[in-house]
């Protein structure tokens, strides 16, 4: 395989192809720097320029375009604690709190590279795992499927901080909201009174804005200050130490992105919570825990290196089996398609150059993606210190634009609205609004995997030896969880 | 296509249109995802259909996804003027829905003129471990069948009612969120009973029957214009539903179920994909459209495209759409209330009152 890679990656070396790699880099920076706007938006746009192009600078295209929205959209989650992406709202949790410390170069810095390292990770480890990935995503059937769902709900236990109670009370209601539209596993529509908007639920984009993004602007305005508040002389201060600090915690740099290569690939786990799974593990395994939250450097790193990795996982089952691993591979399937490239066993026998050339723009993309963006970093950390009064209209806009774009309804913007009062309300009461997007995005999994096993296997499922292990692992972190946050809090 | 800055789209995000600069738009409203079937098909046909049609028509695809595929239906019928420059792209998933009484739907194919559209096959197949090879002994077998599938009111009906009709006993596993979900599943033995549409049993299931863990059994055949269900013109060698009928029951198939299995068959995949303009619209510009359609379809650039996305089926034009999914329509009262009785029986699904 070592020649065909070496011939792959000069394809890719050709100057057409590296223009659109390049090409691809920046629509998926826009898109990733745009809070609301994330991948699918980006492959959309690109899609129609597709037809009619050779197949390997349409994939260098859209593969370049992939790799680099979960660098840039750090930007928003730092700068403005504002989702980018529905991949980097973990990251606000510490990456914010850095910002209004004074320290959003830092924090972008160590951003940027370690969504670098967990991009050539993830993209390294598809290309080990690809030949021999075929059983591995046959060994998760539907039971073994809903204990991981489980396992990712169980994350709410750790991200609720003193309250593990209203987290879990959070939790429910994200399951309750994910439970409007069409029922994942029964030919029923629930909760839809009769409006035609409600019958595909709300959109996740409408509710990671609707959650995070507008009770925030409402507390700025109410604050009336700038987000950096008076510490915002320096914000380009510190941008070498947060190189260091990727350094330095190399290992969470690694550790995070094979955890994200792992939720990307199995399928239906929702590789839009990857980041939270990697900041709560993160929590529950470092010392001194009780800093994150609060502007720790490595509760940025963590999700981070984790969601850019989470891209190569989610290839493996998109590649091989032809079914989507996120919202992102779900329009990169029909790109491919449309390349007249028919994902299935060949990628690996008959296409392996194709499949080669996917891994080689993905770890470039990635490296050129950091660099745009640390090249960036310096211009836009100012943002932070731009009054809220004057900064707000603008970001109003821009969300407002961000949730329209998810089905272009006008249910999109009253959605939007109605979430966003409900959550700044639930955070004004101390109500942790992580476990609702959790809840929500692992709902729907959980539905239709319980269904399934049910029906399948009746209650025998439940004696599968995966399936209890998964249960014990679950049991475990969650018990460790809660009991940490205690001690913290105490 | 004409290739214009990403630039430009970029700033006009919240815009479905990037690519209009004077010229008049035809836009083609695909009411699902980008990325999915029907948008597959829609943007392989937009550039030939812009070659026919030359500059002075800019094609675009347009999504409107939603409800299954309801809304882009309801914002074609209901909210673009009947110009001739908007069109509609209809697939199984919202045929379905009118064809049951989804009180949601206010768009009505007879209302519509058919331009052009293609069909897809369908092809049912087992595990090499149940030991069955033929359609005789899938009749015959004592063992377990479990068939995964996504939806008893989606394209499942189709396979559901072909189980009914040949007397198969299978144990029913819907609520895979897709039939690539529902292959996987074949593939890890949860199941052991599938069907995949002709493009994605050639790429992904040909390769399992060729390393002996799967077999082909039947066809759902295809609807021709007398009514008759003919084998698959991609499948010859494959019995067609018909046949299997046959062997299994010893006579031709009639009655309501039959009539139920033929309209769901034909607005399922005889006529699967359908590009259709307002019923009103100028008839010159709709003979235009056909004329475009006609030339375009016979593109060998487009046949070779073609040939992979669907599996290598030929297109139908004008008015045989129109008589295509007529036949759906057709399905007589009696054959409706037996197939709506049979889904609320075996799979419990409600359907809502008409509201009219």
């Amino acid at each position: 395989m070592a020649e065909e890679a070496l011939q792959a990656l000069l394809t890719l070396l050709v100057p057409v192809n590296l223009a659109f790699m390049l090409a691809g880099v920046v629509v998926g920076m826009a898109v990733g720097i745009l809070p609301g706007l994330g991948g699918t938006v980006g492959l959309s746009l690109l899609l129609p320029f597709v037809f009619g192009m050779d197949q390997a600078p349409a994939i260098a295209m859209l593969i370049g375009m992939a790799a680099v929205v979960h660098t840039a959209d750090t930007f928003p989650s730092v700068l403005l604690g504002v989702p980018g992406s529905s991949g980097s709202q973990a990251t606000i949790m510490d990456g914010y709190p850095l910002a209004r410390k004074g320290e959003a170069a830092r924090a972008l810095s160590a951003a940027f590279l370690s969504s670098m390292a967990g991009g050539v990770v993830g993209a390294v480890t598809l290309l080990l795992i690809l030949p021999v990935a075929r059983p591995l995503v046959l060994a998760f059937r539907s039971p073994e499927l809903f204990m991981l769902a489980l396992l990712g709900l169980s994350m709410v236990g750790i991200l609720s901080g003193k309250h593990p109670l209203r987290g879990g009370l959070m939790a429910a209601l994200g399951l309750l909201i994910a439970s409007i539209g069409a029922a994942p596993a029964t030919p029923f529509y629930r909760f839809t009174f009769g409006q035609l908007y409600l019958y595909d639920g709300i959109p996740l984009v409408v509710l990671a804005l609707g959650l995070f993004a507008l009770p925030e602007l409402l507390d700025l305005l109410v604050a009336g200050a700038s987000i950096a508040g008076s510490q915002a002389v320096e914000v380009g201060r510190g941008r070498w130490e947060g190189l260091q600090d990727v350094i330095r915690e190399r290992l969470l740099v690694f550790r995070s992105a094979v955890l994200g290569v792992a939720v990307g690939f199995i399928p239906g786990l929702g590789g839009s919570v990857v980041d939270w799974i990697s900041y709560g593990v993160a929590a529950q395994t470092s010392k001194n825990a009780e800093s994150f939250g609060k502007g720790d450097i490595r509760g940025v790193i963590a999700p981070e290196s984790s969601n850019n990795a989470k891209e190569g996982g989610a290839l493996i089952p998109t590649l091989l089996f032809g079914i989507p691993g996120s919202g992102t591979t779900a329009v990169l399937l029909g790109g491919l398609v449309l390349l007249g490239l028919q994902p299935g066993p060949r990628m690996i026998r008959g296409d392996l150059d194709v499949t080669l050339l996917i891994v080689w723009t993905l770890a470039l993309a990635n490296v050129f993606g950091a660099l745009g963006c640390l090249a960036l970093s310096g211009l836009v950390a100012r943002l932070a210190t731009v009054r809220a009064a004057v900064l707000a209209p603008f970001l109003l806009v821009v969300m407002l634009a961000g949730a329209f774009q998810s089905t272009r309804s006008w249910g999109d913007l009253v959605a939007f609205v109605v979430i966003g009062l409900m959550g700044w309300v639930l955070r004004r009461l101390g109500y942790p609004l992580p476990p609702v997007l959790i809840g929500f995005v692992l709902a729907a999994s959980i539905e239709r995997n319980l269904w399934i096993s049910m029906t399948r296997y009746g209650w025998s499922w439940l004696l599968e030896p995966g399936v209890i292990g998964i249960g014990i692992i679950t049991v475990v972190l969650t018990t460790l969880g809660v009991r940490l946050n205690r001690r913290t809090a105490g | 296509m004409r290739f214009r800055p990403l630039w430009l789209c970029l700033a006009a995000l919240a815009t479905p249109s990037c690519a209009d600069g004077g010229h008049e738009t035809l836009e083609i409203i695909v009411p699902f995802r980008e990325g999915g079937g029907s948008d597959q098909w829609a943007r392989a046909l937009a550039p030939f259909l812009q070659r026919q049609l030359g500059d002075s028509l800019v094609v675009q695809v347009v999504n409107i996804p939603g409800a299954s595929g309801l809304q882009g239906g309801n914002v074609f019928a209901l909210r673009r003027a009947p110009d001739g420059r908007s069109l509609f792209v209809s697939s199984g998933s919202n045929v379905f829905p009118a064809l049951l009484g989804e009180p949601a739907v206010r768009y009505d194919f007879a209302d519509f003129r058919g331009i052009v559209g293609s069909p897809v096959g369908g092809v049912v197949y087992a595990s090499a471990e149940l030991g069955i090879g033929s359609v005789e002994e899938l009749c015959e077998t004592e063992q377990l069948l479990v068939y995964g599938g996504v939806s008893p009111t989606g394209l499942d009906m189709v396979p559901l009612l072909a189980f009914e009709l040949l007397g198969v006993d299978v144990l029913d596993i819907l609520g895979y969120s897709g039939k690539g979900a529902a292959r996987v599943a074949f593939e890890q033995g949860e199941t052991n009973l599938d069907y995949q549409t002709s493009p994605a049993y050639l790429a992904n299931v040909v390769p399992l029957v060729e390393e002996g863990t799967a077999v082909p059994l039947f066809t759902f055949g295809m609807l021709d214009e007398t009514g008759r269900v003919i084998r698959d013109p991609v499948f010859p060698e494959l019995p067609s539903l018909a046949d299997a009928y046959w062997t299994c029951r010893g006579g031709a198939p009639s009655g309501d179920p039959w009539d139920a299995y033929r309209a769901v068959l034909v607005a399922g995949f005889s006529a699967q994909k359908n590009l259709w303009v307002h019923g009103d619209a100028p008839d010159g510009r709709v003979q235009g459209l056909i004329r475009a359609a006609a030339a375009a379809v016979e593109d060998p650039d487009f046949l070779r495209l073609a040939e992979r996305l669907l599996g290598g089926y030929s297109f139908y034009l004008g008015e045989q759409v129109e008589e295509n999914l007529a036949a759906t329509s057709r399905m007589p009262p009696a054959a409706t209330a037996w197939l709506v009785d049979f889904l609320t029986r075996e799979y419990g699904v409600r359907l809502p009152e008409r509201a009219d």
